[in-house]
């Protein structure tokens, strides 16, 4: 199954939600392969903590390859590099776990169609090997995105699953900043059905993930006082209905992931450790993530209604 | 107990729902072998009605269904399972309720009962529609078709979208069945004023002791323009037996118990099936009349109109039945406030004039009549007060507010209700009659819907304490546990000489329950009644805060740099807001604002004082 993470905005928590769900699933056995697409800023590397590709690797990451300077991108194998203490030997019954990150030097750049035919290529190669093919995109109307919409829009990709994942935070401006990516003039949908998609085919495609979402009935807001209690559950409410009026409330939404103080000063996985043995996260941050990963290939989230 | 709504409905959907499905499926009635298509429309409604009329129990819109209202229905499944599993319950009901001929039936069924207790009713008696059934049906495929309506917006798979479509076919179709019966159903009764019932009329009329020939005439005179309004208008459906032109007759309009003797086959263009001779006696009865204006209401409410859930032929229809239900409303109306000095309405129980029957089950329909006839006309205040008594006398009367006594007669009213003989069943059988059991939550219903009314603080506050001790008693009376825990009827809790054995479910009981949870919900949504002594108060109040205030903004300023800064400037600001927000409120909340203002006054005075001590010292 091949996955892309895309998000409107910075700082939504994209990439860090997806390595967690990447993390999650190869846990549950499957081989998962992490792309760090995410050009601009590559942030993969210090979520599984692989101290050699911190900010990219030197030469031949997916930059050289997608310019054809490399024949094949630089692989990092995480449950061999990395350095965390959790992720450092790989647990029994998990399967693969592998990034492919971007060039230290790489940032945007243009596309033709020799890096779409690469990237296709590489799709389909990594395809054969691995259940789940992460992208994390980066933020925004990237050529990261018309170049994925244009590699998918091959018949060649007719028979995979393709799936999308949005990411946005719960507040006004990212609920419409995620609808604009999506549904807007120059979203995706309108991106892709320009580059050959079926529009209805796509759309059933994409879904969206709530990140740092705010639950006024959590622990966190206990104690709060009952005039910012009620504010807190109003604007809450006002922000469900409308993101169900842009078309993008909970029958279009995989999962959320809750305020997690962890998340917030560090982007990190949130392994069973953290929540269960050391309780410096939330359980019900790691139970979203498990619940996420989870859903990506259960069919009801994806055809509800 | 306090009326809320919101919590008690959540307890009641929780309840349902364990009730009605099991493992997330939807249970048929479990009824031994008989069903009645009233009980399965009651049942459904307690889920639709709540659904379609409160925004915030909405289940139409998966994205938006609120999350106590998931928990609620959790057995039911999530957002997603909710909305399909009722598509699949109506539409269970529809395919049941349907005839072979593809006729949508309204049969009375197990609710119908034989009055020699050791007759057994025919098949084709118990197959008979009701008035009950069209009024609830038109209820039903009503919030049907505005779920389906605003659900299959939302709807991409092909399964779901086709199994609302074809609900959507099968509910219109019922729907201009039921209107089409409920026309049917409505009946004119013409009698001299000499005949035993024109007697009982004008003795239950006369209530100001005048002559018969005074009251005869009187009500002639009130008739008029009545009866030119049905023989001018209403032809659909009505074969009017005697001579509507002769004003020397008296009238009586409203619903009978079901499809009328003789009453002609209506022309319409929908497909409703063929149309079944009438069996029941061109006499209304006051209770299907008020059924059937319940019921009838709900074809213009606003939400029909702005979802535009009918089409042209059943507006016709929609309106030919408005135009009953004007009539008779006033009708009714101008009986039950006939006189000059007291109202037949107060004279408590009320008798009806056709058979010699009377209960306070009738007065209170007369009174349900008259209060949505007080809406209707925007009537004013000095109306309304009147009929607060007889709410309260009615829950005097049947114990609700009073303690049973020993073999208290009382008791007949609730259990085994009021029984109403169905004239005209006794053709095909054995005579039947119909029992009425919810009288309690009926006069909720109908305190709920007045106190909404009322914009006057001392009916308003006698009609909400009489709303919280009929729920007290209402909510007693659920069942504790078995078989439809937290559900309706358990009489012994309330009267433990009742004679029910065991708790049996009655549907019909909770349904209205709901009933009076939906209207509860109507009065919160109205600002709250506006005191002219309270404005006062705070008017004057107010006007005392801000002189003082101003007083105080002429003394020296409190620095304003962050490092000697006190919390004297923070108080004045705060006090200034406070102000502010007290004069916005003023109008609509002064209570608010009174208090608003003294706590102002405080801080002010609080400042004062320390100022006259300082200014005291040497």
């Amino acid at each position: 199954m091949l996955v892309f993470a895309a998000s409107d905005k910075g700082g939504t928590g994209r990439s860090v939600t997806s390595a967690n769900i990447a993390y999650r699933r190869a846990l549950g056995g499957d081989d998962v392969c992490y792309l760090d697409f995410d050009f601009g800023s590559p942030t993969a590397a210090a979520v599984f903590d692989v101290p050699g590709s911190l900010r990219g690797v030197e030469t031949g990451g997916l930059h050289s390859y997608l310019q054809g300077t490399t024949v094949e991108p630089h692989r990092v194998d995480v449950w061999a590099e990395s350095e965390h203490d959790v992720l450092r030997s790989r647990p029994t019954g998990a399967g693969q776990l592998v990034l492919v990150p971007g060039d230290r030097s790489g940032g945007e750049f243009t596309t033709n169609p020799a890096t779409v035919r690469r990237c296709a290529e590489l799709f389909l190669r990594l395809e054969e090997e691995f259940d789940i093919i992460l992208v994390d995109l980066s933020a925004g109307r990237s050529y990261a995105v018309d170049m994925v919409l244009e590699a998918t829009a091959r018949e060649e990709f007719d028979a995979l699953r393709v799936r999308w994942l949005v990411f946005h935070r719960w507040t006004r401006q990212h609920i419409i900043a995620a609808h604009g990516l999506v549904f807007g003039e120059r979203g995706v949908v309108a991106g892709g059905v320009a580059r050959g998609h079926e529009a209805d085919r796509l759309r059933s495609a994409i879904r969206f993930v709530r990140a740092a979402v705010p639950d006024p009935e959590s622990a966190l807001f206990a104690h709060v006082p009952p005039p910012q209690a009620a504010w807190l559950r109003r604007c809450d409410q006002d922000l469900k209905e409308l993101a169900a009026q842009l078309d993008i409330g909970v029958t279009k939404v995989l999962g959320s992931v809750p305020l997690e103080p962890v998340l917030q000063w560090r982007e990190q996985l949130i392994t069973d450790e953290d929540a269960l043995t050391s309780r410096v996260a939330n359980v019900r941050t790691r139970d979203a993530l498990k619940r996420l990963a989870e859903a990506l290939s259960g069919e009801k989230a994806w055809e509800p209604l | 107990m306090r009326i809320q709504p919101r919590q008690h409905m959540l307890e009641i959907w929780r309840a349902v729902a364990r009730q009605s499905f099991t493992q997330g499926v939807w249970r048929p009635g479990d009824t031994e072998g008989e069903s009645s298509s009233v009980e399965d429309a009651e049942r459904l409604l307690c889920l639709m009605y709540p659904a379609t009329e409160l925004p915030a129990f909405r289940l139409d819109a998966p994205d938006e269904t609120a999350a106590d209202v998931l928990a609620a229905l959790q057995r039911v499944g999530n957002n997603i399972d909710i909305p399909q599993k009722l598509i699949g319950a109506i539409t269970d009901f529809t395919r049941t309720h349907t005839d072979e001929a593809s006729v949508p039936s309204f049969a009375g069924g197990r609710y119908f009962s034989a009055v020699d207790p050791t007759a057994e009713l025919t098949p084709e008696q118990r197959a008979l529609g009701v008035v009950d059934s069209y009024s609830m049906s038109i209820t039903l495929s009503l919030a049907t078709l505005g779920f389906l309506k605003v659900l299959t917006r939302k709807v991409h798979r092909k399964d779901v979208q086709e199994m609302a479509e074809k609900l959507e076919a099968a509910t219109r179709t019922r729907l201009s069945a039921a209107m089409v019966s409920l026309l049917r159903s409505f009946t004119v009764n013409l009698f001299d004023a000499d005949s035993p019932q024109g007697r009982a009329v004008c003795a239950l009329v006369n209530q100001d002791g005048l002559s018969n020939r005074l009251v005869v005439h009187q009500l002639q005179q009130r008739l008029k323009p009545l009866r030119a309004s049905i023989r001018e208008y209403i032809t659909l459906g009505l074969n009017v037996v005697g001579d509507l032109d002769n004003d020397n007759l008296l009238l009586e309009c409203g619903w009978s118990w079901g499809l009328v003797q003789d009453a002609p086959p209506v022309d319409t263009t929908e497909p409703v099936g063929a149309q079944p001779k009438g069996l029941a006696h061109q006499v209304p009865y006051l209770y299907f009349t008020v059924v059937a204006l319940d019921g009838i209401a709900d074809l213009f409410s606003e939400r029909t109109l702005t979802l535009g859930l009918l089409n042209d032929e059943q507006q016709r229809l929609a309106e030919a039945l408005r135009l009953r239900w004007e009539i008779t409303q006033q009708y009714w109306s101008m009986v039950a406030r006939f006189g000059e000095e007291r109202w037949p309405l107060e004279d408590i129980p009320w008798r009806a004039t056709a058979r010699v029957q009377e209960s306070e089950y009738f007065s209170l329909s007369v009174a349900a009549i008259l209060v949505q006839d007080l809406v209707r006309r925007r009537a004013t205040d000095d109306d309304l007060t009147r009929t607060v008594a007889v709410m309260e006398e009615l829950a005097v009367r049947a114990k609700i507010t009073r303690r049973m006594t020993d073999g208290d007669p009382a008791i007949a009213l609730h259990h085994p209700g009021v029984r109403l003989p169905l004239l005209g069943s006794e053709s095909i059988g054995p005579p039947m009659q119909w029992t009425m059991t919810d009288f309690s939550a009926q006069l909720l219903k109908r305190t709920i819907q007045l106190c909404a009314l009322s914009r006057n603080i001392e009916s308003h506050d006698r009609l909400l304490r009489l709303a919280e001790q009929i729920l007290d008693h209402l909510w007693k009376r659920r069942i504790p546990s078995g078989p439809g825990a937290n559900l309706w009827d358990n009489i012994r809790a309330v009267y433990p000489q009742s004679s029910q054995a065991g708790t049996p479910l009655s549907w019909s009981m909770t349904e209205r329950t709901v009933e009076c949870m939906v209207a509860a919900a109507g009065l919160y949504e109205q600002p709250p009644i506006r005191s002219r002594t309270l404005n006062d108060i705070a008017t004057a109040l107010l006007s005392e805060a801000s002189h003082l205030f101003g007083k105080e903004m002429m003394e020296p300023a409190p620095a304003l740099e962050e490092s000697v800064r006190n919390d004297l400037g923070d108080q004045l600001t705060v006090a200034e807001g406070k102000l502010r927000r007290a004069r916005q409120i003023v109008d609509d909340r002064p209570g608010t604002a009174c208090t608003l203002a003294l706590q102002v006054l405080g801080q002010l005075d609080e400042i004062a004082l320390g100022r006259r001590a300082a200014s005291r010292g040497v």
